[in-house]
């Protein structure tokens, strides 16, 4: 007998000649000593040729299939950015979004090992129970499930392919696809049968599955509905181990769009709650909206209207709980009304800032809060007096024109100005801030002189208040 | 008196696992490409079929309102 040959490492194979001579009969050892020896030769023959074959492919794969398919790879890319502008035309327009994600089922011997996700999808087929594992073998987001039992992607091929030979008769391009796809539909003529239809692995596919399969079962007419919507929903496309899953979802049920709508929903209370609080701070003063009110309540009832502007600016300044605030928010309000007012040309001839903000404030009536502002800067209380002003002579101001009884008005003032006390003088030329208007009509020398009268004793003016419906 | 058919197969063998580490290795990496050459390649097929069905819904609608005309 020969000796037994091991192709373990350690034990050591004699030779087949020494064995040979202790042998009775030579020529039956030299016979299968020939054999044996041609057996060998026979068995090296074919290792070298198998270690060509794999050299060979290895090199094949090496210098032209992967430098063909990154090639490829790269055109392809080049291909969907132009192709990407009438993918998004056309998913806008059928207002649905496209969403193709990878769930394949690859190779199970590798990941044995791993344990069972209980969040995962668990699949029973054939009365064997799957856990399908999700690992990011290649780095990226997709979930590929892993079979850890002897059911291998064939099943999940199959009922991929299923989808695929029901939804979509482009799949067949690749030539993968073209070698499985003959194989698969004899898996699923057998393991279909078994199916369990609460299969929660990749919930779409089973659905479509027995959709297919089952089409003249019970559960397609109980529930038609159902399962068209979910086959519409999802096409499963494979590609080799991978397998597509296109999930075709109109916009408005996707959950891509509610953050959208969320997001864009939190973003107005925010909004709200920043105008609020500036409101409180800032806009809370009625320069836009209550100042207005205030003047026409003013205008008919003086004594309210006298309370109602300053008041009212004063109590939203505590409001604000700093008056800092206040004239941080005011100032920019009071310059621009300033400017503004100050391009007719008319408050230029009054070189004294309280008076070119008293004209302002006559020349709008409405704008109550620039009086405020002016007010502000000076620490005086011009809000005062011009509330005054306009309660001092509020029923004939308001029934004529305003240059009209500026004038009026302004003559007086400078009648009384160039005889009396400029007290008095400052004290009616402020009561009537719509005076200064006229002024420029008037007589230029007495105007200038009151602008430097004013320029003077700006406080003198404010103490020597003459009007009663001051509080002061 | 070793086998010298044994060494040789042995070093054949040796050398064919190397070469099928190598092949595999390459194996996955050209998977690796085509996977993600298919991905892309996937989104081309969407547009695809999306086209197609408007071709398809394009033509009926013309014919169904005997609007369509001969190319030109």
């Amino acid at each position: 007998m020969p000796p037994k040959y091991s192709l373990s490492g350690n034990s050591r194979r004699k030779s087949v000649f020494q064995s040979a001579i202790n042998n009775s009969s030579l020529s039956e050892t030299s016979a299968q000593a020939v054999e044996l020896e041609r057996l060998e030769q026979e068995i090296t023959l074919t290792l070298q040729d198998i270690d060509k074959s794999f050299a060979q492919s290895h090199k094949i794969i090496n210098d032209k299939l992967i430098p063909i398919v990154k090639k490829y790879h790269s055109n392809s890319r080049k291909v969907w950015n132009g192709v990407n502008f009438w993918k998004t035309m056309l998913e806008t327009s059928a207002n649905v979004e496209l969403r193709g994600y990878e769930e394949a089922a690859q190779e199970v011997s590798q990941r044995r090992d791993i344990s069972d996700d209980s969040g995962d999808i668990s699949m029973k087929d054939s009365n064997e129970q799957m856990s399908p594992v999700k690992v990011d073998t290649l780095g990226t987001n997709h979930d590929i499930i892993l079979e850890s039992t002897n059911h291998t992607q064939e099943q999940f091929q199959k009922r991929y392919t299923d989808n695929l030979n029901r939804s979509v008769s482009t799949d067949m391009s690749t030539p993968e696809k073209i070698a499985e796809n003959p194989i698969m539909p004899q898996e699923t003529r057998n393991n279909n049968v078994g199916f369990d239809t609460t299969d929660s692995i990749l919930p779409p596919v089973p659905t479509a599955n027995i959709s297919n399969t089952n089409n003249g079962s019970d559960l397609n007419e109980t529930t038609p509905s159902l399962r068209d919507k979910e086959s519409r929903n999802y096409i499963m496309h494979q590609n080799g181990d991978s397998v597509y899953k296109v999930e075709v979802s109109p916009r408005k049920t996707t959950g891509v769009n509610e953050p959208i709508v969320s997001s864009m929903t939190p973003k107005k209370p925010a909004s709200k709650k920043r105008k609020s609080i500036i409101a409180q701070k800032f806009d809370s003063s009625p320069f836009d909206i209550e100042t207005p009110q205030l003047r026409s309540e003013v205008q008919f009832s003086p004594a309210k209207k006298y309370e109602s502007p300053v008041r009212k600016t004063r109590q939203s300044l505590p409001m604000g709980n700093d008056e800092t605030t206040q004239r941080f928010p005011l100032t920019p309000r009071y310059g621009g009304g300033g400017n503004l007012l100050r391009t007719p040309g008319q408050v230029a001839q009054a070189a004294n800032t309280y008076s070119q903000n008293f004209e302002t404030s006559i020349q709008r009536g409405t704008t109550a809060p620039t009086l405020d502002d002016s007010e502000d800067a000076p620490n005086i209380s011009p809000p005062v007096t011009l509330n005054f002003a306009t309660a001092g002579n509020p029923q004939a101001l308001k029934h004529t024109t305003a240059r009209e009884a500026a004038q009026s008005i302004v003559k007086d003032i400078l009648n009384n100005v160039s005889g009396i006390n400029d007290s008095t003088h400052d004290q009616s030329f402020h009561d009537a801030p719509s005076h200064i208007l006229p002024e420029p009509t008037s007589t230029q020398d007495k105007l200038e002189d009151f602008d430097e009268y004013l320029d003077k004793a700006p406080k003198d003016r404010a103490k020597n208040l003459d009007w009663s419906d001051d509080d002061n | 008196m070793e086998n010298p058919h044994e060494q040789v197969q042995n070093a054949l063998l040796a050398r064919i696992i190397n070469n099928v580490e190598r092949l595999n290795e390459s194996v996955v990496i050209l998977n690796n490409s085509l996977r993600e050459a298919n991905k892309d390649n996937l989104q081309m097929e969407l547009v695809a079929q999306m086209w197609e069905n408007y071709q398809a819904n394009a033509e009926f609608n013309l014919q169904a309102t005997g609007n369509k005309q001969k190319p030109l």
